[in-house]
Parts: C-alpha cells; structure tokens; sequence
C-alpha cells in the first residue's frame, strides 16, 4: 500500500498521489511528459524526497532516503541509466549488492547456476555469457530484470521500458513480469503509451496536468479514453502536415563511419544517406543504435573514420564544428544540458553561444547587440514568462531550457536542422509548438534531420524514415505505409530490408 | 649489479605501494591529490615514532643485544604507525570530498599544503633544524639486514642471490611488497573489492542495489592514506636515514602518474614502479653504478650531465603518458562528489 | 559575467565566504600555537598570546621595548616588503585563476616561474648595456620571462587538449623537469656570482654592473671598477625595476615599480575575461568543454592559449621579483620548487578566481608572510604557521564554493527543477 504527496516548483509537480499496490499486482502508471512520472519513479527509488505524504509498504512506513533504503525496503529498480559498471562481467554484475558468498570471497558459479535457473523459469532472453562491454540498453534491461528476481525484490519498478523495448520485446517482458506476479512479486510500470499499460496490466494510474491522479482498472477503458485524459482539457490540436514538393539534396552522408573510445564496436557504420530540402527525414533506432553518434559526427563534434559528409553540395567531411555551423547546420541534442547549453551561464549568455562569431568579429562582446538578440529569441522561444535573460540555465526546467536553446537554433535558418527526440523534453502543451516549428521549418524548404528512438514520433513527423540497428542501417519505410509494430522488428535487428543487405522476407506485419 | 637491483627496489617498492594507494582511493571514486601529502604526514609521524621509542629506551636493550627480530618488530610497529597516521590524515580528505561533497582536487591540494606546513612546523619546534632524525644512531644499524647476521665475516661473499637480497636490505622492503600483493587481491577477489570498484565506477547503480557508497569511498581514503602513509615512511627510512624533512622531492606525484601509467591496475602498477625505480636509482648513483662487476663506471664514461639523469624520470612519464593516453580509462564516477539525488 | 540585480548578493556572498576562510584559516593557526604555548613550558600562554597577536598584526610589529614586550605601530618597511612580495604571488595567482575560469588546474605555476626566472635573468644579465639602454633591457628581459614561460605553460595544455592526459600530472612532471632544467642550464652558465666571496650558489642580482674586459689578451668578467689595463668589451647588468617614488613611502623596504605593474597586468586580464569574446570563449571552455565543442568553439586550441597565457603570467612573476635588481637567484634547484608558485593556488582560491580580487588575496597572503616572518624574529614560533593558516584556508576553499551555492539558492527560493 502506497500513498504519496508531493509538491515541487515550477513546471513539474505531483499534488496528492495515491496509489495502492497489492502483492502480486502488476500495476501501470500512466502521464505523459511533464506530468511527474519521472518523479515519482525516483522517489520510489530513493532518490527523491516527497514534501508531504506518506509511503507504506505492508502496514510500515518506509523512510525512502536513499537508493540504499529503497533496496533495504525490497524496492528494485530499473530506469534509464545505465547499471553497467566497468570491469565486471556479466555475472559480476548480476551478483553486486547480493554476494553468493558468506566470507570475503565471490562465488560466481552459484550465482551462474541461480542466475540460469531463474531464466528458465520466468523465460528471461538474455544470454549469461554476454559480454558486458558488447552489451546494447535492451539487454541490460533484461539483465537488471534478472538481478531484482535473484535479490528477491518485492516491488519491481521499471520507469518507461518501452522507450528501450520495441513493441515484441515488450510482449516478452510482459509475460515475464506476469509470471514474476505470479510468484508473489508487485510490478509498477510506468509508461508514456497507454497500449503498453492497456495490454499489460489489471490496474493503471494516470497522471493528468490539472487534475489529481486516478486509478481504472484497464479492463473497463480504452486507448482513446487514456490518451483524452492524458492530454488534459486545453490541449492545443496539433497541426496538420502539408503536401511540399521535396526539393534538391542538402545533406548526403557516404559510407560514414564513426567510432567511439569506449566500446568495441562502431557505434556508425558504413551509413550513407541523403536528406532533400522540404523534407522531414527520421533515423529511427534504439538509443544506442548509433543515431546520436551520427549526429555529432554530422556536427564535427565526434570524429569520422571514414566517409564523407556533404552540405550543399561542399564537402564538409574534414570542416570544423564552427565551419559546419556557419555553413548552414544545426544540432540539438538530446542532453541540452550537458551538451547544448552550459549550466554556469546565464540564459543570455546560453543563446549568445554561437551567435557571439557573427556579431562579435572584432573581439570585443558588444553587449548591447547581444541582449537584444537574446530577448528576441527568447519571445520566439515562449519562454519568456518563466525565464529571464539573466536566470543561470541550471535554474531552467529541462523543458524551458530546450524550447530556449531550440529557438537559438531556429533562428539562426539553418539549412539544416538535426534534432534528437525533440518530443522527450516537452509536455503535452508545447508538443505542438515544436511540431509546428519543424513542420515551418520544412515548408520553407529547408531540411530537417530527426533522430529519435521512438516510433510514434517518427510517424508522426517525418517524411521518410530510415531505422538503425547497432549502428547499420536496416530498412527505409514511408510513415503512411508502416506500423510501430513493423519498425520494431527492424529495430531490434531481427528483419532487415533487401536493399541494405538484409535477405528476402516472406510477410510483413506479424 | 646486486646493488642497481637492490636501490631499484628502494626506490621501486614505495611507488608501487603508493601508487596502489591512489588506486585505491581512485577506484572508489574520490581522487586523491593529496599522497604526496599524506606521504610527508606517514614520513614524519613513522621517524617521529623512532625517536620517541628510542628516547623511552624501549627496544636499547635489543639493539645493545643484537636481537635482530626484536628490532624488526621495532621497524614494523613504525610502520603501522606511520599507516594509521596516514589513514587519520586522509579523514580530511574523506569528509570534505564526501560529506561536504568538495572539489577534489583542491582538496588534495590544500593537504599537500597543509602536510608539509605542520610537520616543519613541528619538527623545528622540537629539533631546532629543518630535520628530524633519530634520536640514537642510524637506520642502517637498527634495520638494516647485514650478511654478518647471517654468519659472514666482512669479506665474505654471499652468493648473487644472497647480496641482492638479503645483505644491506630492510625487510620493511618486503614488508611492502607483500602488502602490495595482498590488498591487490582484496580489490579484485573480495567481495568488498568488487563493490569498490562499483562505487568508483556507477555509485548510482550500485546504491540501488544496497551498497553503501559513503562508507565505501571512505573505506577507500582511509586504506588509501594507510598505504600512502606506510609508504612515505618506508621512503625516508630507506633514501633519507630515516629523518623527515618535510619533503619528498614530489615522490608521491611519480606514484600518482605511476598510477595512470599503470591504468589503474596492480600488475601494470608494479612493472611501471620497477621501471621509475630503476631511472631514479641511475639518476641518483650514476657514477658509482658498476653494471657488470669489471670496475668500469660506464655510465660515468659517459659524461652526461647529472641534470638530465635526474630529469628523466619525469621525462619518460610524459612520452609514456603521451602513447598511452589514449587507451588510459580512468575510473567513471571518479572526482564527481556521489549525490543520491542526483540522475 | 552580467549579475545585474543579483550582482550584491553573489558578489557579496563570495566575499563573505573567503572571509570565513580566512576567519578559520587564522583560528586554526590560533589554535596551534596556543595548543604548542601550552605545553611547552618556555612559551607559556604568555608566549602564546605574543604568537597570536604576532599571526594576527604582525605587519604593525615593530620590535620590543625594554620591557620584552611586543610594541606596534607603522612599520614602512613591513608595508613596503608587503607590497614587493605580492608582486610574484599576484602574478601567479592570476595565473592559477585564469586556469581555473577555463577550467584548468594550473598547478604548473612553480615551473613557469622557474622558465621566467631563468628567461628574464639571462637576458638581463647577457644583453650589452652599452649597446641598449638598461629600461630596454628591463622590458625585453621580462617580455623574454613571458615568452618563456609561455611556452613552458602550454606543454601541459597541448598534452591535455590534444592527448588528454590529465593536466595536473603534466604540470608536475613539467614542474620537475622545469627545475631540474634551469639547475642545468645556469650550472654552464657564466652567471654565477663568482665577484662576491662566497656567493656563487647564486647568480647575480640583476643590478650588479658585469664588465667583460680584455686584459694582455685575456678575457674575463669583473665587477664595476675595472682594473688597470683593462679594455672594455661590454657592460652587462645593472638592470633594476625603478622604484617610481614608492620606496620613499615604504622606507627601509624592497618595494618597486614591479607592484604597479601587476596591478595593471591584474586589470587587463579582468578586461580580457568579462569584455571580450576571447574571455567569454575561455569560460565556456571552463564551464563546459563538451557544449563549447558543439557551439564551435575550438575548445582544444582555447585549452592550449588558457595555459599559454597562465604561463606567461607566472613566469612574469619571476621575472618582475628577480629584475627588481636586490634578489638573488638560488640557481642549485632541482630539489625544490618555488614556492611562491603553489601559493597562487590559494591566492586564487581566496579571490574566487577574479582578477582584481587577487591583487587583494595577494596582498593579504603577503601579509601573512610578513607576520610569519616576525614571529620566527621575535618568538621561539617559527614562521611555518603561516603556511599552516594558508593550507587551512585552500581546505576550506574547496567546499565554501559548495556551501555559497546552497545558500544562494535557499536565498532565492527557486529549488533546482527536474
């Protein structure tokens, strides 16, 4: 039994969370963006503390301090970092916190024989003699699954697996958890898809801007009535995309390869494709199946082995980050926090930061030009009612900083524009507002490139869609013509189109 | 030839021991700057240690007895000593990086500052000088392992073996190497070691799976400053006659590149220390050094200029750093102060 | 940076903060002497109070009177020593600060200073005077120093940016070789004082006037008065900073133009971090090396120019210190680096890494020296206590910011978001 207040400033915040959880229950949690999803699954976790309100776990009161305390209390946990920890296999790493030993000693073969014996009952796909450096997000996910099963957690909690999962591997997992259920464990899921929490589980609590959380059983709603709920009262309507003829080429990649000091394979390679003016095209791959990879090495900020890159026409395979900015490209990336934008800054000096080349030439900052600029970027941005030019930008939510950063970058009329999950940060409010600044983007014939882990934002924005696997091209699918359900089967790798080497395929649709 | 691998061993033992040091602290997250300072701290506390026993004339009948295992366990004893007041001195270092969640480096910096301040401080308030020596005799009389011991006359030859070994060593030297050994096997074989390592690597991950990252990184200092302690005063017993001076002529910062040369693991470590104590023994005897026993100085012959001797050291760090640098992978979370709130 | 309205509160806080550093800093030297005063009988708690006061005002200290006991007041030549010895401590605590606000630990500064020392002594000591006038000599001599410790201060950036090895072990590796180098280098050199007895552990001060004559055909160095038969071939030295009237104020003292100089030095860096957009650059770099990249600034040409000109700055500050013409360089260095090089650390720390705040820390750190210096005079202390107070104050540094920050943020009421 759960019950959970918590109030934070600014844009996130829970008021008056209630939630019951019974032994053996699998439970979703249901918000979009912004609703205190997140929040929520870290204060479970112990890494938040609610204002007011309590957590009760079988009749006690849990003091959820830490992540430590969490784990004390039976609580497990799996969300979107990474638990990889370098150095240790894969066995390592299933045995840490809960050492099969009683003296000082490791004891990986008891651990390999209950690890093994655990797959075969609850049916978990991972294989024991992965290597822990090769590993992609998914089958981490199912490893941290098998951890909490073999540290007999009571409450598993997983934060949005279907960000990481396609549509088949979550069919698995849910089956899993159901048996996990079944031996007495209570699942709490939280997701963004209401398919997701529809097919999976008896009972789901929603979270919805305005108005306190409420609990359905699933079996009694449907999709639409989720998602209406969902998106609140005074959701603007998203607009539509119009028909543009497709212009000529603004950026054609060649047999680009990059790759990363950390892991052994390349994160990118051998990709080649092109991207026309008046076009919308998306790289559409598991987070970890190259596409950020490819956006900095398309930016200049992560070197390329081989290939070349063109804008317009010139080669910029060997031009530097500034050259590339100057020529006509823009990136946004997913982590504006570590990447796009600095945190000691002030919101002025963040929109300044690129623009101080093209009107600071001579060396001297002339201030006056800059805070001029700065504001009218931030008017475009609507940011302005929550931020001023002199807020330092770790005082921002993520959501305010993104809209900000993502008109500096608008402003500039990029030819094009690389953006990554341009949806991850934005609520249910200002969803539509990006979505009309890309599709604007379009209309005026220039280019826009969308990297994104996720189907639905795929389809709904792009015109052409290119799906990624570990780092390879897999297919090339047109949105009106697909399903999130196809795209996955490419994404995990198990199908791949003729045309990039893949071998002929019988059916399409499961 | 017995003498170049016994002073390489002089030199080589206490960078290895405090190289192992920074791995220790490394590893569990916090980087730790400070070992030339705790190095200075474990020097002076270990000869302070020495001069106090003698002048309570504890272990004078001993010596006046010859007792060579009596005299050892003296040695020993300042050891711990020098450890444990090592282990105190990194608590500085452990509170402020951990609980006060500090910049780390500046940390380290403001111990290496602060080491060598208060030991001068003290040691001339008690001897008057700039050093502090023992308070009867010298290191080589009290622990020096001497073949006479073992029945030789002044003449006599002891095999290869025996005068690399065994004649004119101190057993805190092996002392050491053991010490290395053992705690590399409780970084990599234990149970502990391994959630050490976690807590240097991913200290969210490994909270959420119940290890106590706090007392883990302090466990880490702690056995950190221990070894770096322990070093320091084998250090100055070994070079300097055991006297303490405030200075260790940037020892602990060979260790520390020692380390990253080493990437952080024990083995690597050991063979990079070998490699440093040989420079720095050539460097230091260059012209005494009789390689193969035919009273030929060569490197003498030579007539390179000291200075260059004594700059390589720190010359080969640099190239080396330069070639390895790139495969060089420190561990992740180190020097980010663990914030459980924090994504 | 902009602060506009919150310019009081940040700006005031910062300062509050190294003023509590301070405040602990000297507590803690307090706490020791009292601690040694106490149990040694010869100081007592009189001694110990003496000590105190000694650590506190040490720069009114003006002797004792007949009664043995510690009297106060104006002492020029304390200020003026002060003042001279905060030239090098200013210089090198811009050095360490301008690597911080690029976020770069320049604890290569006693190295630098070795390069600029060396640069600036030899130039001054070998240029002919009859050919340049010495104020030419003085500047080429310390533009020399900067050229040098430039060069010497961008081998750990170009390390850094283009191999990434960490920055602190390359300045300590350059630190070394830096002194082993200079013991070197003035080991051949003909700069050894050989005129004055038992001098040539040192070389010269930059003022000695060297005259290389020609005597029945042999050339040798001597001294001002030239002997007989003597033909002269060049005059060397005799280059001294001019005093600019200030040791008119500061009598008895060492003091000289070097201080004004650095002041200025102070204020163009200043300029150069908050007006230009080589400063603005700079702290991006500092601040986010991975977001500089991606907004195309040449975060590893920026990296390698930050420790150049941190360089170029600690090595000015040994070339402004030993051309002041009344220094001697202690040319056998290889064992020990220069202090005044790590206590810029400090001296940064203290000003929050601003330019101007550090010509303050400077001079307080200064201070410091000077009252450590009285006490070794006066008392049966010894004037390691300051260097105690200072390694205090760093301890503190490294988590005042930290705590600065907390209370700013309880202050404003905005709580960090999601």
């Amino acid at each position: 039994m759960l019950h959970i207040s918590k109030q934070i400033g600014d844009a996130a915040g829970i008021a008056d969370f209630s939630l019951r959880l019974n032994k053996g229950a699998f439970h979703g949690v249901l918000g979009a963006h912004c609703t205190g999803k997140t929040t929520l699954a870290r204060i479970l976790n112990g890494m938040c503390i609610p204002d007011s309100g309590s957590i009760l776990i079988e009749g006690d009161e849990a003091d959820l301090r830490s992540p430590r305390s969490a784990a004390a209390w039976g609580i497990g946990f799996a969300g979107e970092e990474s638990p990889y920890v370098h150095g240790l296999d894969l066995i390592g790493h299933l045995m840490l916190g809960s050492e099969f030993a009683p003296s000082g000693k490791l004891g990986k073969r008891a651990a390999r024989t209950q690890a093994a014996e655990f797959i075969e009952q609850y049916g978990i796909p991972l294989d024991l003699d992965s290597r822990a450096d090769e590993m992609n997000r998914a089958e981490w996910l199912w490893a941290e699954v098998l951890r909490m099963v073999m540290q007999k957690r009571d409450i598993l909690v997983l934060d949005e697996p279907d960000v990481v999962f396609t549509r088949q591997e979550m069919d698995t997992l849910v089956s899993v958890l159901r048996k996990i259920c079944g031996a007495g464990s209570a699942v709490l899921l939280f997701s963004r898809r209401p398919e997701t929490v529809l097919s999976a589980c008896e009972e789901a609590t929603l979270l919805c801007p305005g108005r306190p959380a409420e609990t359905y059983r699933t079996s009694e709603a449907t999709a639409e009535d989720f998602l209406c709920l969902m998106r609140g009262e005074n959701a603007p309507q998203a607009p539509e995309k119009k028909e543009i003829t497709v212009g000529g080429i603004v950026l054609e990649t060649r047999r680009l390869t990059v790759r990363d000091q950390d892991s052994a394979d390349d994160p990118a390679h051998d990709v080649s494709f092109e991207v026309r003016s008046g076009e919308i095209l998306c790289l559409l791959g598991r987070p970890d199946s190259g596409w950020d990879a490819l956006g900095a090495a398309l930016i200049g900020a992560k070197e390329m082995v081989s290939g070349r890159i063109k804008l317009d026409g010139k080669d910029i395979s060997r031009a530097s980050v500034r050259d590339r900015l100057r020529a006509g490209m823009a990136y946004l990336p997913r982590n504006i926090r570590e990447l796009g934008a600095i945190d000691y800054f002030t919101l002025e000096e963040n929109l300044s930061l690129q623009g101080y080349m093209h009107y600071q030439e001579s060396g001297w900052i002339k201030r006056r030009q800059r805070r001029d600029e700065a504001a009218h970027i931030l008017d475009a941005s609507g940011v302005s009612g929550r931020a001023d030019l002199d807020s330092y930008a770790d005082e921002l939510a993520d959501e305010s900083l993104w809209l900000a950063m993502f008109s500096r970058e608008l402003e500039r009329r990029p030819a094009l524009l690389i953006v990554e999950e341009p949806t991850r940060h934005t609520s249910e409010r200002t969803a539509p507002f990006i979505r009309e600044q890309l599709l604007s983007v379009r209309a005026n014939h220039r280019a826009v490139l969308l990297l994104t882990s996720q189907p639905e934002e795929a389809m709904g924005l792009s015109d052409r869609i290119l799906v990624l696997h570990e780092g390879e091209i897999m297919g090339e699918f047109d949105p009106a013509n697909t399903s999130a359900r196809e795209l996955g089967w490419y994404m995990s790798g198990q199908w791949r189109q003729q045309r990039y080497g893949g071998a002929a395929i019988e059916g399409e649709d499961e | 030839m017995p003498f170049l691998i016994r002073q390489t061993l002089v030199y080589a033992v206490p960078l290895m021991l405090v190289a192992l040091a920074g791995v220790f602290a490394e590893r569990s997250g916090i980087i730790n700057l400070a070992l030339e300072g705790i190095m200075i701290f474990g020097a002076f506390m270990g000869v302070l240690f020495v001069r106090t026993v003698q002048e309570w004339g504890w272990f004078q009948p001993a010596y006046d007895a010859s007792n060579v295992l009596a005299l050892q366990g003296f040695c020993f004893l300042a050891m711990l000593f020098a450890a444990a007041m090592g282990a105190v001195f990194s608590l500085l270092l452990a509170f402020a990086a951990i609980n006060l969640k500090a910049d780390q480096t500046i940390g380290g910096t403001a111990l290496n500052l602060l080491a060598p301040a208060v030991v001068l401080f003290f040691i001339r308030m008690i001897a008057n000088q700039n050093t502090l020596n023992m308070f009867k005799g010298d290191a080589a009389s009290w622990f020096m392992l001497k073949k006479s011991m073992f029945g030789y006359g002044r003449k006599d030859n002891m095999n290869f073996l025996g005068s690399t070994f065994v004649d004119k060593v101190y057993v805190a030297t092996y002392i050491c190497i053991l010490v290395f050994v053992i705690m590399s096997i409780i970084l990599y074989k234990t149970r502990f070691g391994m959630r050490l390592r976690s807590c240097g690597e991913n200290p969210q991950a490994s909270a959420s799976l119940g290890i106590n990252v706090v007392k883990m990184r302090y466990a880490g200092t702690v056995i950190s400053g221990a070894l770096a302690g322990m070093g320091g005063f084998v250090y100055v017993l070994t070079t300097a006659n055991c006297s303490a001076n405030g200075d260790v002529a940037g020892f602990g910062f060979l260790a520390l590149a020692v380390m990253i040369f080493g990437n952080w693991k024990p083995l690597n470590i050991c063979l990079a220390a070998l490699l440093f104590g040989l420079f720095k023994c050539v460097a230091a005897s260059y012209s005494t050094l009789d390689i193969n026993g035919d009273g030929v100085y060569m490197l003498k012959e030579l007539n390179i200029n000291t200075n260059i001797y004594r700059m390589l050291p720190y010359v080969i760090t640099l190239v080396v750093l330069a070639f390895t640098s790139k495969s060089s992978r420190a561990p992740k979370a180190e020097g980010i102060p663990y914030d459980p709130g924090k994504r | 940076m902009k602060k506009e309205s919150f310019f009081d509160k940040a700006g005031t806080r910062s300062v509050l903060a190294s003023l509590v550093a301070i405040l602990v800093g000297m507590l803690a030297g307090g706490v020791i002497i009292l601690i040694v005063g106490l149990t040694n009988p010869a100081l007592g708690i009189k001694g110990a109070w003496e000590g105190i006061r000694l650590v506190v005002a040490g720069l009114f200290a003006t002797g004792r009177d007949v009664s043995g006991s510690l009297t106060f007041g104006f002492n020029s030549a304390s200020f003026g020593n002060m003042l001279f010895r905060a030239v090098p401590l200013i210089m090198t605590g811009l050095s360490v600060a301008l690597g911080n606000k690029a976020g770069l630990f320049n604890i290569g500064a006693p190295g630098q200073y070795l390069a600029g020392t060396a640069a600036s002594l030899f130039v001054a000591l070998s240029v002919p005077t009859n050919a340049v006038p010495a104020w030419l000599v003085w500047i080429i001599a310390l533009l020399a120093g900067m050229l040098a410790g430039a060069c010497w201060g961008a081998i750990p950036g170009i390390l850094k940016a283009y191999l990434n090895i960490n920055e602190v072990l390359a300045c300590i590796m350059t630190n070394w070789i830096a002194a082993n180098a200079v013991t070197w280098v003035f080991d051949v050199s003909n700069l050894k004082n050989v005129l004055e007895g038992t001098k040539s552990g040192y070389i010269y001060k930059t003022s000695t006037i060297l005259n290389d004559v020609v005597i029945d055909g042999v050339r040798s160095t001597v001294g001002a008065n030239l002997p007989e038969g003597a033909q002269l071939v060049a005059t060397r030295g005799g280059v001294a900073t001019g005093k600019m009237g200030l040791d008119a104020i500061f009598s008895g003292s060492q003091v000289n133009g070097g201080i004004l100089v650095a002041i200025l030095i102070a204020i163009v860096i200043y300029v150069i971090l908050s007006r230009t957009t080589l400063g603005y650059q700079l702290k991006a770099c500092g601040a986010n090396r991975y977001a500089a990249r991606y907004a195309g600034i040449q975060d590893k040409r920026n990296i390698v120019l930050t420790m150049a000109l941190a360089g170029a700055l600690a090595a000015a500050g040994g070339a402004l210190y030993y051309l002041s013409g009344n220094t001697e360089f202690f040319w056998n260095t290889y064992q020990s680096l220069p202090a005044e090089g790590f206590n810029g650390i400090p001296v940064a720390l203290l000003a929050i890494n601003n330019p101007l705040g550090v010509i303050f820390s400077a001079v307080f750190m200064s201070m410091l020296q000077i009252c450590g210096q009285k006490l070794t005079e006066l008392t049966a202390y010894n004037e390691y206590i300051t260097n105690v107070i200072i390694a205090v104050i760093v301890y503190l540094s490294a988590f005042m910011l930290v705590i600065k920050m907390w209370i700013g943020k309880l202050r404003k009421g905005k709580a960090v978001n999601k």
